[in-house]
């Protein structure tokens, strides 16, 4: 199943929207329902057409998921970042001031009316305690450590939590894939030491698996990213520089790996990396016209992974 | 007294002293009118002065507003949306205020918005950036209603000073005109009868 998985995701990546269709999308010239989805940027609101594109891709993830039974656990996991998005927004609900709360359409480990009625931190740690993204106990430690918990510090821990639970979903199956979560995991870590410093992220990274220490030097040494200029860059200040650099090195490394190993399983994941992207273009494009920017605004948020 | 009702007026010195009396009252009081006006335009001078810089302070709003716009697309609406919920919004509110004794609405800032809770430095950054901006757009706007308020006061002098100009005063001087006359008339009629009463008692 495994090489019909991955011919069958090669004629699924011809079907991904092309650089001239996101640029049609933007001028007005195509709407979404023109590109098969339910909804209208004219016609419909934000939410509908965010909820209508994630449902697309939770859709076509979970058809893959269909064809290879054995990589379940795997595009779960993938398809757990919409979770973590949700839960990441739910910390900050608790925490904020009473906004109306709004989600992604993807609940799998916490119910959506669930989610939705928690009115008490502590209630949803602990049915977060329940699931794999559990955080409850890293918490308790730095709370215990340290005094209080941030919610920068809770996030952090779900951010490792979930590549955690990732790379486990694979590790054992493709060691490209596992090395490329890795790496992915060197972007959550650069925005994580800008937001907190690289102490406290380490120190974090390191309570939650201590092989992280292993695995972080070895995404440097994959990504050519030397650790002396990274600190250097922390040390000026320069956060933007530092994560369009580690971006920048990110991207051309899976690019890279995908000609190299295009009949490998890491072509399914870099599938679902250029489906998630697309989705969040498709957001982009829809909010910006939405809001009636520019088009060149609109077109500077885009991202292109290949 | 009415405009009209002065016409009915009992000719008479005491009218004709009270007419003049009133007369005075009303240029004096147009005089105090238009010492105010110049006071007032004096005044929306130099708010307007203050208005110059609008084009560039607008150009810097849509700037902030638009790098704001270019983050919420970067980050998706989820992310943007609770990262809104740790932003304590500010409280503004609305005092009248006297300039030049005209009562004029200004906002006032009762309370910062609180970003203590983002942590995100990007987020932070246009935050910040878009709240700058927009205080001085609302001492702009303050301003503005200011001038608004002040012209409406210098429109309504405008009129009372032109309906006094140019149609109470010259009626009450026509009207102590026309008593003058008769008053005089009728002194030189009473002459006239002495004149006539006394020629005949010589006779």
């Amino acid at each position: 199943m495994k090489t019909y998985l991955i011919v069958r995701v090669h004629g699924l990546k011809q079907h991904l929207l092309k650089r001239e269709d996101y640029l049609k999308l933007v001028r007005g010239d195509m709407d979404l329902d023109d590109i098969g989805y339910d909804v209208s940027i004219k016609e419909n609101s934000i939410q509908e057409i965010v909820n209508d594109v994630s449902n697309k891709i939770i859709e076509k993830i979970l058809f893959l998921e269909e064809i290879a039974q054995e990589y379940s656990n795997f595009f779960r996991a993938f398809l757990e970042r919409f979770e973590v998005e949700n839960i990441k927004a739910k910390l900050r609900y608790l925490k904020g001031i009473g906004r109306p709360e709004y989600y992604y359409p993807y609940h799998y480990f916490i119910d959506k009316e669930k989610l939705y009625s928690i009115k008490d931190r502590e209630e949803f740690l602990k049915i977060l305690s329940t699931t794999p993204l559990s955080i409850k106990e890293y918490i308790e430690y730095i709370e215990r450590k340290r005094g209080r918990v941030l919610l920068t510090e809770e996030e952090l821990c779900l951010d490792i939590k979930y590549y955690e639970y990732f790379a486990e979903s694979v590790k054992k199956r493709d060691k490209i894939v596992f090395w490329a979560i890795q790496l992915e995991k060197i972007l959550a870590y650069t925005y994580w030491s800008v937001i907190l410093g690289k102490e406290k992220t380490e120190d974090i990274f390191f309570i939650i698996n201590p092989d992280n220490c292993v695995l972080i030097e070895r995404g440097f040494i994959i990504l050519e990213l030397k650790m002396d200029e990274f600190n250097k860059y922390l040390e000026n200040k320069d956060f933007s520089g530092l994560m369009n650099l580690v971006q920048t090195l990110y991207y051309r490394k899976i690019k890279r790996w995908s000609f190299e190993y295009r009949n490998n399983f890491y072509i399914v994941y870099c599938y679902l990396l250029l489906l998630y992207h697309e989705m969040k273009n498709l957001e982009r494009i829809a909010l910006g016209r939405k809001m009636g920017l520019r088009d060149e605004v609109i077109e500077s948020t885009l991202k292109y992974l290949f | 007294m009415s405009l009209t009702s002065i016409k009915f007026l009992p000719v008479s010195r005491g009218t004709l002293i009270r007419l003049k009396n009133m007369l005075e009252t009303i240029e004096r009081g147009k005089n105090v009118l238009e010492m105010r006006r110049e006071q007032l335009i004096k005044e929306i001078f130099l708010l307007s002065s203050k208005l110059k810089e609008r084009a560039s302070i607008e150009h810097e709003y849509i700037k902030a507003l638009e790098r704001v716009s270019r983050l919420r697309l970067l980050r998706g609406e989820v992310e943007f949306e609770s990262m809104l919920s740790l932003v304590k919004p500010p409280q503004i509110e609305i005092l009248p205020t006297s300039i030049q004794g005209v009562i004029v609405p200004q906002a006032r800032i009762y309370e910062e918005p609180d970003l203590s809770q983002l942590y995100d430095p990007e987020f932070l950054r246009v935050f910040q950036d878009l709240w700058k901006i927009t205080r001085i757009l609302l001492e702009l706007s303050n301003i503005e209603v200011a001038i608004e308020k002040l012209s409406e006061q210098l429109a309504y002098i405008n009129r009372v000073v032109n309906s006094l100009d140019r149609s109470v005063i010259p009626k009450y001087r026509e009207m102590v005109r026309y008593i003058e006359e008769r008053i005089e008339e009728q002194s030189m009629d009473e002459f006239v009868k002495l004149k006539n009463i006394r020629e005949r008692k010589s006779i």
